[in-house]
């Protein structure tokens, strides 16, 4: 048409002219709608030679991306291997796993989120996936959650998955806190390794036996304000000597501020700040990850550390000269801990959200959930339990006993924040437990509102 | 010329400043909108902007943690810019005499300005680690001291800091003022000499009148980028201990991307703003005066 228009006689009047533009005008406009639904277009249903609609999934293949935060060359050798058998099993899916480490985990997960790129199935902390399952980014497994897997998992460490009434993480590794030692220097000190601290009077009375040996710190302290590790520390130590949780699930809150828990708390901090005069020089420099290279270089003798720190030392838990042993008991004389745990999840924005669950449950069974605790962690399914029954890994399950799941919520990472602020300060003796105390409470009143 | 014609021509610097115009609208003009938008209601990075709040955000300009941030912040920045310009000037008045190996001196100048702040903050934090420090281990060897030396404790993270801070803008002082240099005319050097004056005289006669307005715009522009500093604090300290080294640029990330409170980060941001554009205003008031 266009063609046409423009083969009509040239001698014209201004109304021809104008007709003319404004046929122009529509014309384009047609011609650019015509290219917009041309492109917007589904692209034809696929039809075999006889003529006959093909199923799409049948024959197409399907890539699920996959993320397991932490070291990627360590996960590699871990996952590389299981991904192979998975993908054997099941030859129209292939898994492209890709690496996120810890220290800009958070911000690229909030990128991510923010464009609806989250990867099929990932592993993260609970605190940042209930935070995304808020915002509607995270789907609900209980409807996936089969029976078989439900009895295999302990509960509490199920339950660590769940907020708001929905199963929104599977949780696959954790940790309690443990103390870890140096047999040799127990000997030296004139300490039985045999028989580490069992109470916090005995842990001072190791300190100040230990203290005796020239160039090592009787314990190695980590007091840096980073994504709550000394938290989890004060959190883990208050269930020694509350006797209980220190997370109320109903209310979402720490107990910390309840009149009953007050004197537990404050002993608590008063227990970190006295563990001070034992540790090593400039302690709030030191984060967990440098902590645990004291104690394998021998500078520290004992340390409160997660499963992770048999990563760093295995020769020495090998041979026994370092050893592990639940967290010394307070007020309570029950050796318990917090457990932190991290775990698995599909986000609302998978496009297989079915093929994701299969390779998730693929991860959850014994024998993959047990190649991945060489990553570090306690036992997650009961079907682990006679795996872990040699060595310190029977310490290391033992320590799930009389233990709590971490409080969790949302507004963790801000909690933590505020908390390990006054934390610190009450390490470096510029608060007393009773003021950190009460600077605690009331930023923690403060963010709950 | 016919009307139309005439128009045409009118519009004719538009059509050329149009791209220009459309850059601007996307890297500065839809941020800053974001950016008041976001700091006027509970946003959060995911979602942006959710819902209005009554101004709720601006309320923690007040807390007692914002002014203590916008504290050691004051003492880092006048330090490291103070630190920056007094480095600076006596670098570049010394690589600008004639001496052997002058060209070798220039390029070993410019390297911490050339290396990038998150490898520099590390590579820091690990010389002057308290346990395995380069320095620690250094000074122990030679026997200066007997015990370690904690360079980023409660008392001396944030002259630390500031040190490093002062490393690394030091070069671009020294860059700019020895360019600054070559216009000092050299017969108004060789009749001072002849007259007899002073070191100290020359300069403040002769050279500091020259180098001024480049030194005043450069000390501007490097007090900007020092309150905006984040990387560098962040990798060695984190903000601790005890918040000691918690700038303003610490709260923004913290509050945005830890505290998923990006209403607040938006907020303390519009202040960092307010003051970089207080600074350049005077910048360019200093430019238009000379």
């Amino acid at each position: 048409m266009l063609i046409m228009l423009s083969c009509v006689p040239v001698t014209k009047t201004i109304g021809e002219r104008k007709m003319k533009k404004i046929l122009s005008i529509v014309l384009s406009l047609c011609l650019i709608s015509i290219l917009f639904v041309a492109c917007g277009q589904d692209a034809p249903e696929s039809t075999d030679t006889s003529g006959t609609p093909t199923s799409q999934t049948d024959a197409e293949e399907i890539t699920l991306t996959f993320m397991r935060t932490g070291t990627p060359e360590i996960l590699h050798g871990i996952f590389d291997e299981l991904i192979v058998e998975y993908e054997t099993a099941n030859p129209n899916i292939k898994i492209d796993m890709q690496d996120l480490g810890w220290g800009d985990a958070e911000k690229t997960l909030q990128t991510m989120s923010a464009s609806q790129t989250l990867p099929d199935v990932m592993y993260h902390l609970p605190g940042t996936v209930f935070n995304l399952a808020d915002k509607g980014l995270i789907l609900d497994l209980a409807p996936y959650l089969d029976d078989e897997l439900k009895s295999d998992m302990f509960p509490s460490i199920l339950e660590a998955g769940q907020y708001a009434g929905a199963q929104y993480l599977i949780p696959c590794g954790g940790s309690t806190l443990m103390l870890w030692y140096n047999a040799d220097l127990f000997e030296q000190a004139g300490l039985d390794p045999d028989s580490p601290p069992k109470t916090w009077d005995e842990f001072f009375t190791a300190c100040d036996k230990l203290s005796a040996i020239d160039g090592v710190d009787p314990i190695g302290m980590y007091g840096k304000v980073a994504g709550g590790e000394i938290t989890f520390v004060m959190e883990s130590l208050f269930t020694t000597e509350y006797g209980g949780s220190a997370w109320d699930v109903e209310k979402g809150q720490y107990v910390y501020g309840n009149e009953d828990a007050k004197q537990a708390t404050i002993n608590t901090m008063q227990f970190m700040q006295d563990m001070t005069d034992y540790a090593q020089n400039s302690f709030v420099e030191y984060g967990r990850f440098d902590v645990r290279t004291l104690l394998r270089d021998e500078k520290v003798a004992m340390v409160f550390d997660l499963v992770n720190m048999a990563n760093v030392i295995p020769e020495q838990l090998e041979d026994g000269s370092m050893r592990v042993a639940t967290l010394p008991a307070g007020a309570s004389n029950v050796n318990s801990s917090a457990v932190n745990v991290g775990g698995w999840f599909i986000p609302t924005n998978s496009e297989h959200p079915d093929e994701a669950w299969d390779f998730l449950s693929f991860l959850m069974e014994t024998e993959s959930q047990l190649a991945h605790a060489t990553y570090g962690t306690v036992p997650m399914l009961q079907s682990e339990i006679p795996f872990s029954q040699e060595g310190y890994k029977k310490i290391v399950a033992s320590s799930l006993e009389n233990s709590y799941a971490e409080g969790i919520s949302p507004k963790s990472n801000e909690l933590w924040t505020a908390q390990a602020e006054y934390v610190q300060l009450l390490l470096l003796d510029e608060m007393t437990a009773a003021e950190a105390y009460d600077a605690i409470v009331a930023d923690h009143e403060a963010i709950y509102e | 010329m016919n009307k139309s014609k005439k128009k045409l021509q009118n519009l004719t610097p538009y059509y050329y400043l149009a791209p220009t115009i459309i850059l601007f609208v996307f890297i500065l003009l839809i941020p800053l909108f974001n950016l008041f938008k976001y700091s006027l209601g509970e946003s959060n990075i995911i979602q942006g902007f959710v819902e209005w709040n009554n101004f709720e955000n601006f309320k923690y300009l007040l807390n007692p943690k914002f002014i203590e941030s916008m504290g050691v912040t004051l003492i880092y920045v006048i330090f490291g810019v103070l630190g920056i310009v007094f480095f600076g000037t006596i670098i570049s008045l010394t690589l600008d005499k004639p001496m052997f190996g002058r060209g070798f001196f220039r390029g070993i100048a410019i390297i911490p300005w050339v290396v990038p702040q998150a490898f520099a903050a590390s590579m820091w934090s690990w010389v002057l680690n308290a346990q395995f420090g380069f320095i620690n281990q250094l000074l122990m060897s030679l026997g200066i001291i007997e015990e370690n030396l904690s360079f980023l404790s409660q008392d001396s993270a944030l002259i630390t800091v500031i040190i490093v801070r002062i490393w690394q803008g030091t070069p671009f002082m020294i860059i700019s003022l020895l360019a600054a240099l070559q216009t000092v005319p050299e017969d108004i050097q060789e009749a001072a000499s002849l007259d007899g004056v002073t070191g100290l005289q020359r300069f403040r006669y002769i050279t500091f009148p020259f180098i001024k307005p480049v030194l005043v715009s450069t000390t501007l522009i490097v007090t900007a980028w020092t309150i905006q500093i984040f990387d560098a604090v962040y990798i060695m300290t984190a903000g601790g201990p005890a918040r000691s080294t918690h700038l303003i640029s610490l709260e923004i990330y913290m509050k945005a991307f830890q505290q998923d409170d990006l209403g607040t980060a938006s907020a303390i941001a519009l202040v960092v703003l307010l003051l970089v554009t207080i600074l350049s205003l005077y910048n360019m008031k200093e430019k238009r005066r000379e």
